[in-house]
């Protein structure tokens, strides 16, 4: 149950536009990259997120988090773009996919020595290259699992899959991974 | 090492351990005696960090627009177009007619301040002396008229009763 007083300082942070990029931006851009699989596109979707957030910032009851609410928008509109044949088209033709070069100069480095940063990049290829090989469905499963560390309840309510279609893609997805590591 | 080829971890025993739950019959003290199933769960986890960490950072590095820019970036929703243009044309005719009817009561400003008087200003500026007045120069003026001018029945000497008679009838017959 939220208190008042909590609710008050959400609607708050809602009435904050800019605060609100600032905290939530990369994540959700990061959530709407590696759903739809293309940068460019992911920046003007997250953009269109964060503007229709704040204009239906009125109905924002304050049950879940705003990450979970801000994901949850950038779902419905990551959706609604799969679902248009010229998406599909201009996919094959004209895709930004993001690059693993560029992804591996933001692997966590600590004090790790150079061969442990290259298994690092190495592995983080291998999940991504996973990543592309799964459907939509266990793909988006996947990120709400483990990006976003969503409960499988709320991963069913968000995406309006019964929970054992849920785990179901999870379980598809996560063998898909560790086939592509090497592992099974 | 305590590996155990027969009995690791089978793929929905391993899914539900990455996935943080507790897979049920004895895998939790199979994970506990093979090293090969607990470091591949390992790796496996570490992978999933390493590569959320490096995605997150990589978003962190696309630095976000101002919303404020964002907003004035976004192109306008067709129905915002339409009220927009209504807007402007309800402007524009309120312009208009304010101008119109400004131009129309500095005219009538002009004419006032230039010494002809509208006619409800005459009327109201009319004194009793001044319509007596003119009463009796209307009355002279039927005198004059009435006077000086002939009947044209007293030419033929006929009387109005006379020809009041002579005039055809338009109403029916009777036999």
């Amino acid at each position: 149950m939220i208190h008042l007083k909590d609710q008050v300082n959400v609607i708050s942070e809602l009435d904050d536009i800019d605060e609100l990029v600032r905290l939530y931006w990369p994540r959700v851009l990061r959530y709407v990259t590696f759903s739809i699989g293309d940068r460019d596109l992911a920046e003007s979707i997250t953009q269109d997120c964060f503007l229709k957030a704040y204009r239906g910032r009125a109905s924002f009851r304050g049950d879940c988090a705003v990450s979970t609410w801000l994901i949850g928008i950038a779902n419905n509109l990551v959706r609604d773009q799969l679902r248009l044949k010229k998406f599909q088209f201009w996919r094959k033709a004209n895709s930004t996919a993001l690059d693993i070069t560029e992804l591996a100069s933001f692997l966590p480095s600590g004090e790790s020595s150079p061969e442990a940063r290259l298994l690092a990049r190495e592995r983080s290829e291998q999940v991504k290259e996973a990543l592309n090989g799964l459907s939509v469905n266990q793909r988006k499963v996947f990120l709400l699992k483990f990006f976003e560390e969503m409960t499988l309840d709320e991963i069913a309510t968000m995406t309006g899959m019964p929970i054992n279609t849920v785990k179901t893609h999870l379980y598809r997805a996560v063998t898909a991974i560790r086939t592509q590591m090497g592992e099974v | 090492m305590n590996e155990n080829p027969y009995i690791h971890l089978n793929d929905e025993q391993f899914s539900e351990y990455a996935l943080g739950m507790e897979p049920a019959g004895d895998a939790a003290a199979h994970l506990s005696q093979c090293d090969k199933c607990a470091e591949e769960l390992a790796r496996f986890s570490a992978s999933m960090t390493e590569f959320g960490a490096a995605a997150l950072g990589w978003s962190e590095s696309r630095s976000p627009m101002s919303l404020r820019q964002l907003g004035l970036k976004a192109s306008p929703r067709p129905r915002f177009a339409v009220a927009s243009c209504a807007l402007a044309a309800g402007f524009l005719l309120a312009v208009g007619v304010s101008e119109i009817a400004h131009r129309d009561h500095r005219d009538a400003t002009d004419i006032h301040s230039a010494g002809i008087a509208s006619p409800a200003g005459e009327v109201a500026d009319c004194s009793e002396a001044e319509i007596a007045q003119d009463n009796k120069l209307l009355r002279d003026v039927n005198m004059a008229i009435g006077e000086e001018t002939p009947s044209p029945f007293s030419q033929y000497r006929l009387s109005r009763t006379d020809v009041a008679r002579s005039r055809p009838r338009m109403g029916p017959r009777s036999q």
